[in-house]
C-alpha cells in the first residue's frame, strides 16, 4: 500500500445526492448530528452568474495534521498509509483538536464525551476494500490515490469554500467543475468542454 | 451570543490571576524591603488555593475529567496544551513549597525570596504557554500576538490591586508612607496596563478588519455585541478614570478615599478580565469548508 493515501475528488460529477454521508454513517455507526463525511454547497460567481456545485469532504489525512500536533492525550496517530487515525480510548474530551482543524473533521460526541473522526475506513483499505463512500458513490466522485504517486496535472488542491491548504497540506486533490460560459438565452452555443 | 467554555474562561483567568498576585507580591517585597512572612504566607496560600481551584474548574471542560491523567501523554508529540498543563503543576508545586517555607519562619529568608523569583518566572511561562495553546491558523481572531498578550495582561492588571486589596482587608495599617506610596506606584501599573490593553483591543480589531472573512466577521461581531461595550465600560474606562483619582488621592494621603476607590478597581478589574475572556472564547469564528454564514 502507498504511503499517503488521500481522497481525489471529483467536483464536476458530485450531484449532492450526499450517499457517500449515508454510506459513512451507515459503516461507521456514526451518530445523529456527527457527520464524518459532509457534503457542502458552493456557491460561487462566474461570468457575473451564480454556480453552484457540490463539495463531499470528510478528514483530509493531512501530511502535518493539527489535531495530531495538538493533542495532549496522544489519541491520534499516523498509520503507514498515511492515514490519520483517532483513538477514541486515549481522547479525553478537550475538544482542542476540534478548534484546530480548519476543515471541521473531527467532532466532538456529547454522549461519549469523546471526540471522533473519519478513518478512512482503514479496516476495509487493510482488507482490499475500498472506504464505504468511494465505493457507494453512484457517478464515482471520490477516488483513492497514493499522493505520493499521483499524478496531479489536471487537478488542484483547493477550490472555493475550502480553507487554505497550505496550513496542514491535507492529502485532497479536487478535480474542478466545467465552467459554464454561454451566454444568457444562447442555447444554441455550446458549452465549452473542459472535462476528461 | 450565549458565553461559550465557561470552565476553560474561569480556568485561565484564576491562572492568570494567581501568577499575577505572585509576580506582584515579589515586586512588593523588593519596593518595600517589608520581611514579614505572615504577608507572604498569606498572599501565597491565595496563590495555591487559586491555582487548585483553576486546575479544578477545567476538568468541567473535559469530556472525560477521570482521565485527565492523560494530558501529559501529548508532551511526546509536543502538544502545547500538555506543556500548559505541566508548568500550570510546576507552578503549583513550586507555590506550594513557597508557602510552606513561610510557616517555618517568621522573617522572609533570602533564599526563599529567591525560590519565590523562579516560582514567578514559572508562573509567567505557564501563562505564555497557555496562550499559545490557542494560537490556531484555523481561528484567524486567535491567531495573533495579541492572544498571549491579553492573557499576560490579566496578570498584570488584576495582581498589583489584588495585593492593595488584599493588605486592605487583612488590616493592615495604611498610615504607613510605604503603603501609600505602594497605592500610587500600584495606580501606574493599572493604568499603564490598561492603556496597553486599550492599544491592544484597538489593534486587534484593526487586525481583523484586515484579515480575511473568518476574522472579518468576528471583528464585526464583537464590536456589535452588548458584552464588548460593557468591556470597555466596566474593564477599561471605569477602572482608568479611578486609577487616576486614585494615584492623585495617594499623592494627597487622603486615605479614605484611596481605600474605596481599591475595592471598587478591583471587582471592575475582575468583571472586565472575565467579559474580555468570555468573548475571547464565545466570538471566535472558525475556518470550514463551505460557505461561511453571515457573509
Amino acid at each position: 500500500m502507498g504511503k499517503k493515501l488521500g481522497f481525489v475528488i471529483n467536483l464536476d460529477r458530485c450531484l449532492g445526492c450526499q450517499s457517500c454521508e449515508v454510506a459513512c454513517k451507515q459503516e461507521n455507526t456514526v451518530k445523529v448530528g456527527i457527520r464524518w463525511r459532509r457534503v457542502a454547497n458552493i456557491l460561487e460567481e462566474v461570468n457575473g452568474k451564480p454556480f453552484e456545485y457540490f463539495l463531499s469532504i470528510a478528514c483530509n489525512h493531512c501530511e502535518n495534521p493539527v489535531c495530531l500536533e495538538n493533542c495532549p492525550s496522544a489519541a491520534y496517530e499516523k498509520t503507514p498509509e498515511g492515514v490519520v487515525i483517532h483513538n477514541k480510548d486515549r481522547c479525553i474530551g478537550c475538544r482542542l483538536c476540534t478548534m484546530a482543524c480548519p476543515y471541521g473533521s473531527p467532532q466532538y460526541n456529547k454522549e461519549e464525551g469523546r471526540v471522533e473522526k473519519c478513518d478512512f475506513c482503514i479496516d476495509r483499505i487493510k482488507a482490499g476494500l475500498k472506504p464505504a463512500c468511494v465505493q457507494t458513490c453512484p457517478v464515482e466522485v471520490l477516488t483513492v490515490e497514493d499522493m505520493e504517486t499521483f499524478s496531479s496535472q489536471d487537478t488542484v488542491n483547493a477550490v472555493e469554500g475550502f480553507p487554505d491548504p497550505s496550513i496542514t497540506n491535507p492529502s485532497v486533490r479536487f478535480k474542478l467543475p466545467r465552467m459554464p460560459e454561454t451566454e444568457v438565452g444562447n442555447w444554441d452555443k455550446p458549452l465549452l468542454d473542459k472535462g476528461e | 451570543m450565549k458565553i461559550k467554555e465557561l470552565p476553560l474562561i474561569i480556568f485561565t483567568l484564576m491562572i492568570e490571576l494567581a501568577a499575577g498576585i505572585f509576580i506582584s507580591l515579589l515586586i512588593y517585597q523588593a519596593l518595600t524591603l517589608n520581611r514579614d512572612a505572615e504577608i507572604y504566607r498569606n498572599v501565597s496560600i491565595v496563590v495555591v488555593l487559586l491555582t487548585v481551584g483553576g486546575l479544578f474548574v477545567s476538568l468541567f471542560h473535559l469530556g472525560k475529567p477521570f482521565s485527565a491523567y492523560r494530558a501529559f501523554y501529548g508532551l511526546k508529540n509536543n502538544s502545547p496544551l500538555s506543556w500548559e498543563v505541566l508548568t500550570t503543576f510546576i507552578f503549583l508545586i513550586f507555590t506550594f513549597i513557597y508557602s510552606s517555607e513561610l510557616f517555618r519562619s517568621i522573617q522572609l529568608e533570602s533564599n526563599t525570596y529567591y525560590f519565590g523569583v523562579l516560582t514567578g518566572i514559572i508562573g509567567l511561562v505557564a501563562i505564555l504557554i497557555s496562550g499559545r495553546v490557542y494560537m490556531l491558523k484555523s481561528r484567524p481572531s486567535w491567531f495573533t500576538f495579541v492572544t498571549p498578550l491579553s492573557f499576560l495582561m490579566t496578570s498584570i492588571v488584576s495582581g498589583p490591586i489584588f495585593i492593595v486589596v488584599f493588605l486592605l482587608y487583612s488590616g493592615r495599617k495604611f498610615d504607613d508612607l510605604n503603603l501609600l506610596g505602594f497605592f500610587g506606584l500600584t495606580s501606574i501599573f493599572l493604568l499603564a496596563g490598561l492603556i496597553i490593553e486599550s492599544l491592544m483591543i484597538y489593534y486587534h480589531m484593526k487586525i481583523l478588519n484586515a484579515d480575511g472573512k473568518e476574522a472579518k466577521l468576528t471583528g464585526k461581531e464583537i464590536m456589535e455585541s452588548g458584552m464588548f461595550k460593557i468591556r470597555i465600560v466596566i474593564g477599561i474606562l471605569l477602572p482608568l478614570i479611578l486609577g487616576i483619582i486614585m494615584l492623585l488621592a495617594a499623592q494627597m494621603k487622603s486615605i479614605g478615599t484611596t481605600v474605596n476607590l481599591a475595592y471598587i478597581i478591583f471587582i471592575s478589574i475582575l468583571i472586565g478580565e472575565f467579559l474580555s475572556r468570555a468573548i475571547f472564547y464565545s466570538f471566535s469564528r472558525q475556518m470550514d469548508v463551505g460557505v461561511l454564514e453571515g457573509m
